[in-house]
This record gives structure tokens, sequence and C-alpha cells, in this order.
């Protein structure tokens, strides 16, 4: 074990050598995994070896199988985004629970192979609740990451709610190592594992439990955690932070005081690099109405997508405002850092609502056979321009589609297909020309009209409806299946994954479901 | 969503009382963007909306502000004001209507015409929701005490203090109605206040569970009285102290410091028995405690506030003139001694008087505030004045202390202005809206507050005249009505 640790330590040294900015990110190898938030780290959401389902089938999805689990909820929080790794002669899909159990579950059969609680590490005992409403729940809250595969040993990370991650064993679930402490304390909330050049990042977001705002960096090779400093506005995009393929690591900060000088960015994209143990705030951009952003609580929140255009990394975000920004890696927002590449009209969100409009969680990207490169985004609420195609009005919301385009040799987002209505779309997963997207039916109002206050996790559950899968045309947003009444459950943030024929996704009622074409 | 709501009535939008505080001192303390230097280029007119058709022009009324608010459709800065007989809501950033709320009653028997509907926003600390159970019915049981770490809808952690908070409306029927103030939504049903319809009720006030009010011009059948009434009684008892024939001129309510109440009573002959001028009354049971006579007769509440450990009042005096009196013996044992009191400052003329305010600057030195409606008596000198004020203006003094006596020293006269509206100050600037009349419309104004400098003036952006207006200021914004029912807002505003 140590041996092996030294090996990737030294590989993180090498390319630490080498310069981390310059060095190209190693792409999953051509299986069909899925195994980390959003599929790799540049948080995409594209499945490049998708080969079962196409746009020609995808109307033969069916439901393959469904697993209940014995996961205890906390708040509305189940599961996180699932992976999916092959392991000797068993593909796996690994999801993690929000009382910190893992479930490994045999992907072609729906049977249990492996399920792990993680042990209590933290110095404090574990409070009884499920925590401080809908918000700092005491939840596993990030969504794990596995070595990709062909780098070497392949080890399962898993930052449990005591702020410990440990590190398992993904093919039997056993700790390969003794936990490593890197949240400060207990019940932070973090979000997606991002695992590069064997360093484990995430971020953290609600300042929950008392844990700051910031960027963490976990060095596997020395066992060393950073965090970056100043801390900031709650970060919390949910697939955690986004790696371009210069190792630049990015993400987005929610409202709090605003002094660039003191480094308190909020309602910021923020671009940061990690060497010699080192976090150093490289770059950021601040929309330019950021008083108004904090004043109205529409937070920048959404996990930026990072894709190669131009020949340099461009990188899309936005937030509960309802607007999408698209920033050149070169120089996030110009000399003044308030100038994006592009940031286009109130996409969404006319009403100013924080709760249930606008964008939340990450987004995705893909660039189709004719090289065209598009951005996609789960949206809130009706939207304030015209997409063409679109099916419908959408008062709940749905998946919104956008063309990189170029304008007076300016790059834009032009609006493109817009889907159906949903209910709480989960962020888009794109596979061989097939967009999957969940309808979450999550209800995320927040502010109770009719009792004052805030509603509690109790009455936001009463108030969900059953999730559904959709499968949509990748170029025009056509419905080419709907698993219809088939799930009985919503769920919070937990995402799905597309791999090997498998769109995989688990409920708030503890199932697991499992739905695709058999190879 | 972040937990960085400010504590209520903290927050620099706040304006829950006509003149900002039971005090009526006029003065936005939470203000920060506003100041001297700020306002060359970014002050400017921002948006403005038609409420009603008319505006009813027989009441004074301003609008009130309520900040970082919570409903469904997520965060909102009110403005709200009363008309005739709908309360509107309307979004302070943006100009855009968030609610309104219609009231069904019969029109007051008075000739008066109609007034505005008497509006206050709850004061951030308390409301006995409780007390207004069906009779009958007990209370709701207590909610186990928290444990650490625990929250309760709508407290503190996370989400910030969301609970509801109200927006207490007097009808014209003397009804006390209490709306949801983020939604306009009813909480509960009207309680009568005012036995008989009110005729004109003038601005409310409130200190802890007492609310206020004051009905005067012989409007209506409801007699010249001010009105308390107890919102943590189940019973809600009501007590008021009757004027008899004085009529109150009391625009913007009653002037609380101290769980006292002082009325301005106008200038009739004061007798121990009915003592009018400046009368100081018991907060809950209105009785009296001291007064001083004679005031002047102008329409304004006294503003109440401390200097150098000592608490004032600023009134309207005789013939023009104005005075301090000390909260502890308003008239001395005379009831006629004033602690300090101005020559004539204006011109003696049908009204001289527009309305008061009180604050200090950053050195310490308090500052008494007036707007004159009338031309400035030439006796008077003025270290800095901004010119002929053929029209009226506002007049600044500052409170000094001269061979041991509390004294209004002149500072600065402005510019002429058209019927003035009672000043507000905000980070060392004035507030101050020429109101016009029917030959010109209204203009907007902001002051240096040390010099009475003009920092800025309104174009053409007011198309009529305003009447019997309060500005209200917050955030950056300030807020008014014109004679046409438009709201008006003008500030600092922010890129959305």
């Amino acid at each position: 074990m140590r041996r092996l640790i030294f090996a990737r330590g030294t590989l993180s040294l090498l390319s630490i050598l080498a310069g981390c900015a310059s060095a190209a990110m190693a792409q999953p190898a051509p299986s069909p995994e899925w195994t980390t938030d959003s599929f790799n780290p540049q948080r995409d959401g594209w499945q490049r070896h998708e080969t079962t389902i196409s746009t020609a089938n995808a109307h033969e999805l069916r439901l393959l199988w469904k697993t209940k689990t014995d996961n205890k909820t906390m708040g509305m929080q189940s599961f996180r985004e699932p992976l999916v790794i092959a392991t000797g002669t068993k593909t796996l899909a690994i999801l993690a629970g929000s009382s910190n159990d893992v479930y490994a579950i045999d992907a072609d059969t729906g049977t249990m192979v492996w399920q792990k609680k993680l042990k209590w590490s933290a110095a404090t005992p574990p409070e009884p609740g499920e925590g401080r409403g809908f918000i700092c729940t005491n939840a596993l809250s990030a969504t794990p990451v596995v070595t990709p595969a062909g780098e070497g040993e392949r080890f399962l990370y898993v930052l449990a709610s005591d702020g410990y991650l440990h590190i398992l064993n993904p093919g039997n679930g056993e700790e390969k190592d003794a936990p490593v402490e890197v949240l400060s304390k207990a019940y932070g909330k973090a979000y997606g594992l991002n695992l590069v050049h064997d360093v484990v990042y995430t971020i953290t977001g609600q300042g929950c439990a008392g844990v700051p705002n910031a960027l963490y960096a976990y060095n596997t090779a020395n066992r060393k955690v950073t965090s970056s400093s100043p801390p900031q506005g709650g970060l919390w995009g949910v697939a955690g932070p986004a790696i371009g393929n210069d190792g630049t690591i990015y993400f987005e900060s929610g409202d709090h005081p605003y002094d660039a000088k003191a480094g308190l960015l909020s309602t910021s994209f923020q671009a940061y690099t990690f060497s010699q143990d080192t976090l150093t705030l490289k770059d950021y951009y601040t929309p330019p109405n950021y008083e108004w952003l904090t004043k109205r609580d529409l937070d920048m929140d959404t996990t930026p997508v990072v894709f190669p255009y131009l020949g340099r990394d461009f990188i899309v975000g936005g937030g509960k405002e309802g607007r999408f920004f698209l920033l050149d890696s070169k120089s996030l927002g110009g000399a003044d850092h308030e100038t994006a590449a592009f940031r286009s009209e109130l996409i969404s969100n006319t009403n100013m609502n924080f709760q249930t409009q606008g964008t939340w969680g990450s987004l995705a990207a893909w660039k189709d056979a004719s090289g065209t490169q598009w951005v996609l985004a789960p949206n809130g609420g009706p939207t304030a321009v015209k997409f063409q195609p679109n099916y419908g009005p959408t008062p709940n919301g749905g998946i919104v589609t956008f063309k990189v385009e170029e304008k007076n040799g300016q790059p834009l987002l032009a609006p493109a297909w817009q889907s159906h209505d949903m209910v709480t779309a989960e962020p888009p997963v794109i596979a061989n020309g097939v967009v999957f997207a969940l309808a979450g039916g999550e209800f995320t109002g927040q502010a109770n009209d009719s009792e004052g206050g805030l509603f509690t996790p109790e009455q936001r559950i009463q108030r969900s409806v059953p999730a559904k899968l959709y499968a949509l045309d990748a170029l025009t947003g056509k419905e080419l299946y709907s698993s219809g009444d088939q799930i009985s459950s919503f769920l919070h943030q937990s995402g799905l994954a597309v791999a090997g024929g498998r769109v995989i996704f688990g409920t708030f009622d503890g199932t697991i479901y499992c739905f695709g074409i058999k190879p | 969503m972040l937990g960085l709501a400010a504590a209520r009535g903290q927050a620099p939008g706040n304006w829950p009382i006509a003149h900002n505080d039971a005090a009526h001192s006029g003065w936005q303390k939470a203000e920060t963007k506003l100041s001297p230097d700020s306002i060359a280029g970014q002050f400017k007119f921002l948006w403005k909306i038609q409420l009603e058709k008319a505006k009813t022009t027989a009441a004074f009324s301003e609008p009130l502000l309520a900040p970082r608010l919570i409903n469904a459709q997520g965060f909102k800065d009110l403005v709200i004001w009363g008309g005739k007989d709908t309360v509107y809501a309307v979004d302070s950033e943006l100009g855009t209507m968030v609610w309104e709320k219609h009231y069904d009653f019969a029109p007051s028997p008075g000739s008066c015409g109609a007034s505005p509907l008497a509006i206050l926003v709850e004061p951030p600390h308390v409301i006995n929701f409780g007390a207004r159970r069906p009779a009958g019915t007990l209370p709701p049981a207590q909610p186990p005490p928290l444990t650490a770490g625990a929250r309760r809808l709508g407290g503190a952690a996370g989400g910030g203090g969301f609970g509801f908070r109200g927006l207490y409306v007097v009808t014209g029927d003397g009804s006390l109605h209490e709306q949801v103030l983020s939604t306009g939504a009813d909480f509960a049903s009207p309680v009568k206040f005012l036995p008989v319809p009110a005729g004109l009720s003038n601005g409310l006030n409130i200190a802890g569970d007492v609310l206020y009010g004051v009905t005067n011009h012989g409007c209506g059948i409801t007699p010249d009285a001010l009105w308390a009434i107890d919102l943590a009684s189940p019973d809600y008892p009501v007590s008021s102290y009757l004027t008899k024939t004085v009529s109150l001129p009391a625009s913007m309510g009653v002037t609380l410091a101290d769980g006292v109440a002082y009325l301005h009573t106008g200038s009739a002959t004061a007798t121990v028995a009915d003592p009018n001028g400046i009368v100081a009354l018991s907060g809950k049971d209105l009785k009296v405690k001291d007064w001083y006579t004679p005031a002047g007769k102008e329409d304004l509440a006294p503003v109440a506030f401390t200097y150098k450990q000592k608490e004032l009042l600023a009134a309207p005096g005789k013939d023009g003139s104005l005075m301090l009196l000390d909260t502890k013996s308003l008239g001395g044992t005379d009831h006629h001694t004033p602690l300090f009191q101005t020559t004539s400052i204006v011109k003696a003329t049908r009204k001289v008087w527009g309305g008061m305010a009180n604050w200090q600057d950053g050195d310490g030195t308090s500052w008494l505030l007036a707007s004159v409606p009338a031309p400035l008596a030439a006796e008077t000198k003025w270290p800095a004045n901004n010119g002929e004020a053929p029209h009226g203006s506002i007049v600044a003094f500052k409170l000094a202390e001269q061979d041991g006596k509390t004294v209004l020293v002149p500072a600065w006269s402005s510019r002429d202005m058209v019927n003035p509206a009672p000043p507000v100050v905000a980070n060392g600037v004035v507030i101050a809206l020429s109101e016009g009349d029917k030959k010109a419309p209204a203009k907007l104004y902001v002051l240096d507050g040390k010099t009475g400098k003009e920092l800025y003036a309104s174009g053409s952006e007011i198309t009529t005249y305003a009447q019997m207006s309060g500005v209200s200021v917050g955030d950056a914004h300030a807020f008014f009505t014109t004679h046409d029912g438009t709201l008006y807002c003008f500030g600092i505003g922010m890129l959305h």
C-alpha cells in the first residue's frame, strides 16, 4: 500500500515538476465507466464510450432492475451520483448514501455485491437528528470518485459526513488506508470529489457546522490537505470543482460580502492552481451586477463545465439568476475581471426567484459529428427567450441547450433547443447522441407563504413528486423515451450515470434504478 | 442559499413608520451609499409606477420601506403605500407591483373626502399574533425548547430570520387590519380600533405592543383624538385622549419616546383640565403627564431626540419660531417656558412650517432641519445661504451649548423650493422634495447636510405636483408619490 502511494506521489511530483498547467489531462479509458461526478474532471457529462443506446433504439429503453437499499435519508437527501466501474468480471454501480453507507451493486443484475458503513472518525461524536433544515443536513454530500482505469491501482475516495476521506478498494469496499481528515469539523457540506494527478479536490458551501467555504485539495502522495483562503461565499456547485485540461481548478461562489482586494470573491467564477501543496488564485470573473445578485440571493451556484474550443479551454456556468456565462480560460474576466467572453441575456427567472428558477447543479457539454460545440443546462421555471425547437411551455423548467458560435470573431452561446416541461431537472447527460434528463420531482420552494418562515425538509418532501427519466434527441430535444410512472419517489441532487447501455440513479426512498437496453 | 440575512430593523432599506422611527427623526441611519461625495453623476431618476388614478390629498402619506422579505417568489425589497382603499407593495428595485390589497368599507360620512389608508410596518421585534385566536380556543401549545444547534421554522440558522412580519392598516371604517408583509395576505381578522368611522386617520405609530393613531379635522363622526390599542391583550382594549374642540394637526401621528406619547395639539388656550399645545401622555392609557403651551399652530409632529444626555423635543413655536423642550419638564413649572426658542424664522403666512428632522453628523454635531413653505424672515442670518428662496426652503440648525443653555444655532438655508415636504436625511445628505403646486411640478433635491449646497436636482422626470407627501429613504433610494397617484423612485441604482 505504501509503495503504491509513493508511486502515486512520484507521479504527482513529476507532474508538478513538469508544470501542472501544461499537463494534458488523461481522458478516461475507452470503457463503459463513469468514474466521477459528471463523467470527467471537466464535468461535461458526456459519456463518450456509449455504444449500446442510440437515438435509433432509445425508445426501447426499459427498467432493467431496481434495488431497494437500507439507506437512511438525511433531510431530503438519499444518494449521490452513481459511479460505474469495471472490476474483475463485474461492472459495479457504486452509490454513496446519505448516512455514510456505500453500496456497490452488480450493474447487470441489481444484486448487492458489497456494502460498507463508513466508520465515524471525527473526535466529536455523531449528533442525533438529520441536521439543520434542508440546507445543512448531516448527510454525506459529495459524490465519491474512483481512480480512472489505466492510472494504476484504483481507489475509491469517499468523503464521509464526519469530514474524513475514506480510501476504499472499489472491488470489495475494504479500507485501503486510514481515513484522512479533510474538513475541520463534522457535517460540513462538501460537493463532488474530483481527482486529477493524484489530488482529490472538493469545495464546501453554506458554512455548515462552521466549516469554512473553501476549495480543498488532498494530495494522495503525501496525505497533506490544503485549503484555499480566505473563506468564500458558499461554493456549492453540486459536482464540485471542475478541472480544466491544463489543470486549472474552476468553481463558482455564492453570495457573501464582496471585497476583491481581500480575496472575498462572492458571486464569481474563480480559477485556482495547485502546486507544491498550495492553492493559488489564478484568475476570476465577477458579473458586473454582482451587487444585485447578492441582494436577491441569485448566487452563482453551478459547477461550471470546461471544454476545449479555439485551441484552449472555455468555461460555461450560470446560476440562480438565469443567465449563462462563457469564459475564456486565457482571461476569465478581462482586465477588470467583469468582462466575460460572453454574458447571455436573461434566459430565465425574470421573477428573480432564488428558490425554484434559474440554473442549479451542474452543466454538460458535447461536440456533435459536425463539430458543433453544445452546452446543456438544467433550468428551473419558464424561459425568457425563444428556443427553437421547443416542446411547449415549461412552467417547471427542463433542459436548455446552446450552441457555441462566433459572431464578429467573438464566441457566444446561441440558444438551441429546449426540452418539454420537467419538475426540477437534474444535470443532463449526453451519450451517443442521446440526452438523458432526469426530472427529479423535488419541490424546491423555500419560503412558506401560508405559515411563514422556511419549509421544513418534511414539508418539501411531502410536496415533491416522483421522478421521471427521459431520453431526448441531442440535436433536437425531441423526446425518445419517458419512464412514465415507473419511478415511485423523487430525488434531491442525486444525478445519474450512463455507461454500457445503462442509466443508473437512486431515489429518495432508497431505491436504485437501472434503465437501459441490454447489449 | 445564503445565511446572511441582516438583523431585521438594521437593514439599510427599513423605513417602517412615517419619518422612519417612532420619534419621527426623518433620519435613515443605516444609509451608506448616499453621501455628499457619491451624489454627483450617480443619483438619478430610477423608475415610476402609477398606483392610483389620483392620490387623495386630504392627508399626509409617506411610502414605507421593508427590505429583505422572502416569499414564494424570492427575496423582495418592498416600498409600500396606502391609497384610498388599496395598499400597494412595489418592488423597490424594479418598480414592479408585488402585491395589492384592496379593502371594502363604507366611505366616511364626513365631508373631508377620502383619506389614504394609514399603514405601519410591524417593528422587527414582536407581534402578538396568538392573542387574536378565536374566542374560546386555547392558545397553541408552545414548542419544546430548542436543543443546541437546532433550528425552528423561521429561525435564524441557515435561511435567516424569515418568519412572518406584519403590516398594520387602518381603514376608514376604523378597523385595524393585519397583512402578511411579504404577500399581502390576511393574517387575522380585523379588530375594531376606532369606535366609529374615522374620517381622516393620520399616521400610525407603535411602541412595544401599543399602536397609536390620530383622528382629526372633525371629519366623520369620530372625535378628534389620539387612540391607542393594546395588541398584547386578547381583548384589544382601546384608550383615547380626546381633544374636544381642538383639531389635531398631527399629520405624521403622535411622537413616541421612552414610553411617552407627545402630541401636538395646536395653539388653543390651555388649561390643566384641557391641555393642548404639546402634551405628554402616558404610553398605554394616555393619561396627561405634562404639557407645554402655547405652541405654534403648525401641522407637524414634534421630533424627539437625545442631545448630550438630554431627551429633547423640537416643535414649532409661536410666530414662526422653533423651540426646544426638555421632556423632563416640557414647559417648566408654569408650562410656558421652553428650554429654548428661536426668534421668528419665517415670515408669518398661512402656513410657516412643513416638517422637521433631526440627525447627527460624523463629528457628533446634532442638527435640526425644518421645511418652510414661506419666505424666511430677514432677521435671521444664515452662515450658509444658498440663494433667494421666495417660495420656501429647508433650514438647518446646529444644536449647541451657549452660556450653559442648549440652543439652536442657524447653520444654512437652502435654495428656493415650492412647498417643501418634510426633509429627510441619510448619511450626510438631505433629501428635499419641492412639492410644487398646480403651476409647477414637483422637484427632488439632494443637499449637502452640512452646508445645504445643492448636490442634485431632478429634471423633467416628475410631471406633476405633490401634496402632503412624505419622502422615505432606504438603501440609496428615495421614494414619494405625486398628486396623480404615481410613486417615484430616485437614487443610486444598481445594475440588474
